[in-house]
């Protein structure tokens, strides 16, 4: 086993192309995918000085949907003829200026909000020049008290309601998708030592059975895992990301997940004969699992019931699931036991089918006939 | 001693070994000469261990290998039909991994990998990559790697196949070292030269079965009643050839690369008629060769065709 470990180790030396790639293309998708505006609308803000404008400013700041960038109004001029896609706000004592290349709704909206900000701070103005700020609050209380509807959002249960957080999903989804790859890769050396005569060599040499299986996915399996730990630990560590004290949760999960994958290449590379086959069916499912799966988006947007009836194929979703659950939901092992669970199981399952189906068909490789 | 007793193996309808039995001594150069799909790499296969017969029993020293194959394993060197070697490690490296899969390491490792590249002619190319190597060069490596342990019998799978004649030369010279140091060689091939050059004793297989075995002379002895004649021509035609069907009905004929050769009984006298049917068909013979039989020969005469139809 410490032989083919060394000979791996050697291959991989010569040709780390793929896991460098495999690692690079992770950290800067889930980077730029990640650090994108979170589904909010980015709106460039410059004020004229006054109190008023900077009022109306904190006021927006309070408004969820968008993305406030200052700048001066010079730089708002410039950027309005340069970027016909910017939406940009100039805000004066008694006016406001929308730039935007569209009359959408999303902009009517940002309009209304910005009127209706400039009409409160405007009454709350003239209350507190008649009344005082005791008046303010009086009335404060009484709009609060004669409000029509009182309203309160509740789920039944606390995993119904959706939290979502853009740089985490980016991350997740794409340090799982790449990973497939690395992993699978590293699997097919088993085919490719079973067509040359690798492994009919290593077995005259009396290394058993479980021996070679157990050096060839081992070896896959701690890079895989190698993998995804650099990315989760760039991203916590060097880069800040948020990860809500659930950094060592989500390892143990990923740890679960690349045993899942490399069963799903071994039972892969079973069906097939060569290393190519394997790779085309290894490209297509991983795209595939990683859309049914939640990499690229997240599930709670997904309308289509046939694709969300899909999603249990996939093991990119169990692990998407769970790690989303202990990081931005804070949930425990305990709320994630269904599946990892389901992980395990399937990762049996898969490693038992291929490996019986690949010594089945390896008698083959002995024969030329 | 190994031994093959009836062996036989089928996958799933189609039976591609049937009944085989071979012999190896210590110190013997075996051949198994039949054509590509004769059963040739699926026997060694069973003689080496790699696969389970369907029926039958291989014995090594006269207890079988089915559910202890070890004492057979360290015996035995094995040099794959395919280059069974991880072309983005080095020469020495390759070596070295093999060497200690099979046990050896340290001093000894590295004492070994120097004598076995030594052998095969390519210490001065040790650390270069093997994806690098010509196909000659990759086969030399590929022998390398089975002599590592030092394997008291070696079974080559056709180790020339696909490599250019000096690199071919070359593999034979020192596969004929191996024998003359005293190995016991198994060594597959459809290259009838190769067999005639390398081994004493020949079993010749054809359909999954041996059809004939016996040392070279015996082999010759079954055709020692047959003589072939290879005829040139200046224009090879339809007429003559039926002509000479003919004339001798018993004969088999066979033309590559427009020369027809003639298999025919030594009692008869066939070069008059030859040439004269020759003259009243219009061609001209340019050559005319009678030749001894060789183990081609004795192919075609057990199975009615060329060893590498």
């Amino acid at each position: 086993m410490k032989g083919i470990w060394i000979a791996r180790f050697l291959n991989l030396k010569r040709k780390p192309v793929v896991l460098i790639m495999m690692t690079v293309m992770t950290l800067v998708m889930a980077y730029v995918v990640g650090s994108s505006s979170n589904g909010k609308m980015s709106v460039s803000v410059a004020v004229d000085g006054t109190e008023m404008s900077q009022a109306v400013l904190e006021k927006l700041k309070e408004e969820d949907g968008y993305s406030l960038i200052e700048i001066t109004a010079e730089e708002l001029q410039q950027k309005a003829k340069k970027d016909i896609r910017m939406v940009g706000i100039g805000l004066k004592e008694n006016s406001y200026t929308i730039y935007s290349a569209s009359d959408s709704d999303n902009v009517r909206n940002l309009s209304l909000r910005i009127e209706s900000a400039y009409s409160n701070i405007s009454f709350k103005k003239q209350v507190i020049q008649v009344g005082g700020v005791e008046a303010w609050k009086d009335i404060e209380i009484s709009l609060q008290e004669d409000q029509a509807f009182h309203i309160q959002t509740e789920a039944m249960d606390e995993s119904e309601v959706f939290r979502y957080d853009n740089a985490l999903q980016s991350l997740f989804g794409f340090t799982l998708f790449f990973v497939f790859y690395t992993v699978s890769i590293n699997v097919q050396f088993i085919l490719e030592d079973k067509r040359t005569g690798v492994w009919n060599r290593l077995k005259l040499a009396s290394v058993s059975k479980f021996q070679l299986y157990v050096g060839h996915l081992s070896f896959s399996y701690i890079i895989g895992l190698l993998q995804v730990m650099l990315v989760l630990f760039v991203f916590r560590y060097v880069l800040g990301t948020n990860m809500y004290g659930g950094f060592w949760k989500v390892g143990i999960i990923a740890a679960i997940y690349v045993l899942l994958v490399m069963a799903f290449s071994v039972f892969v590379i079973s069906l097939v004969k060569t290393v190519s086959q394997s790779s085309i069916i290894i490209s297509l499912v991983a795209v595939a699992f990683a859309m049914i799966g939640g990499a690229y988006w997240p599930l709670e947007i997904v309308q289509s019931e046939a694709l969300l009836a899909m999603k249990w194929i996939s093991p990119i979703y169990y692990a998407m699931e769970s790690m989303k659950q202990v990081t931005v939901y804070e949930g425990t092992f305990g709320s994630i036991w269904t599946y990892v669970s389901m992980m395990v199981v399937i990762a049996i399952v898969l490693l038992m089918v291929g490996i019986s189906l690949l010594e089945k068909r390896t008698e083959r490789y002995h024969s030329s006939e | 001693m190994l031994q093959a007793i009836n062996l036989s193996k089928k996958y799933k309808t189609k039976v591609v070994v049937k009944e085989v039995n071979v012999e190896l001594f210590a110190g013997e150069s075996v051949g198994l000469l039949g054509p590509n799909g004769a059963g040739k790499s699926t026997t060694i296969s069973m003689l080496s261990s790699l696969v389970q017969p369907s029926s039958g029993d291989v014995l090594w020293n006269e207890k079988s290998i089915a559910k202890n194959p070890d004492p057979l394993r360290k015996a035995l060197g094995v040099v794959p039909q395919e280059i069974a070697l991880y072309p983005e490690l080095s020469a020495r490296e390759n070596l070295a991994f093999f060497g200690r899969v099979n046990g050896l390491k340290g001093e000894l490792l590295a004492t070994r990998i120097t004598e076995v590249l030594t052998k095969i002619g390519l210490l001065d190319r040790q650390k270069d990559i093997v994806k690098t190597f010509s196909g000659g060069m990759k086969r030399r490596l590929n022998i390398g790697s089975a002599l590592l342990h030092k394997p008291s019998i070696l079974i080559m799978d056709e180790p020339t196949v696909g490599i250019d004649p000096q690199s071919r030369a070359y593999i034979l010279e020192t596969v004929k070292q191996f024998v003359a140091d005293g190995m016991t060689l198994l060594y597959t091939s459809h290259y009838m030269e190769e067999v005639e050059m390398l081994c004493d004793k020949i079993y010749i297989m054809d359909q999954g079965k041996i059809i004939a075995h016996g040392t070279k002379e015996e082999l010759k002895e079954l055709v020692s009643d047959n003589q072939t004649i290879e005829l040139k021509t200046n224009l090879l035609t339809e007429n003559f050839e039926k002509n000479l069907k003919e004339q001798f009905p018993q004969a088999t004929f066979r033309i590559d690369e427009e020369i027809l050769t003639i298999s025919m009984s030594k009692s008869e006298e066939p070069l008059a008629n030859i040439f004269a049917i020759a003259a009243a068909s219009n061609v001209v013979i340019t050559s005319a060769i009678v030749k001894v039989p060789s183990l081609e020969d004795v192919f075609l005469h057990l199975t009615g065709k060329a060893l590498r139809d």
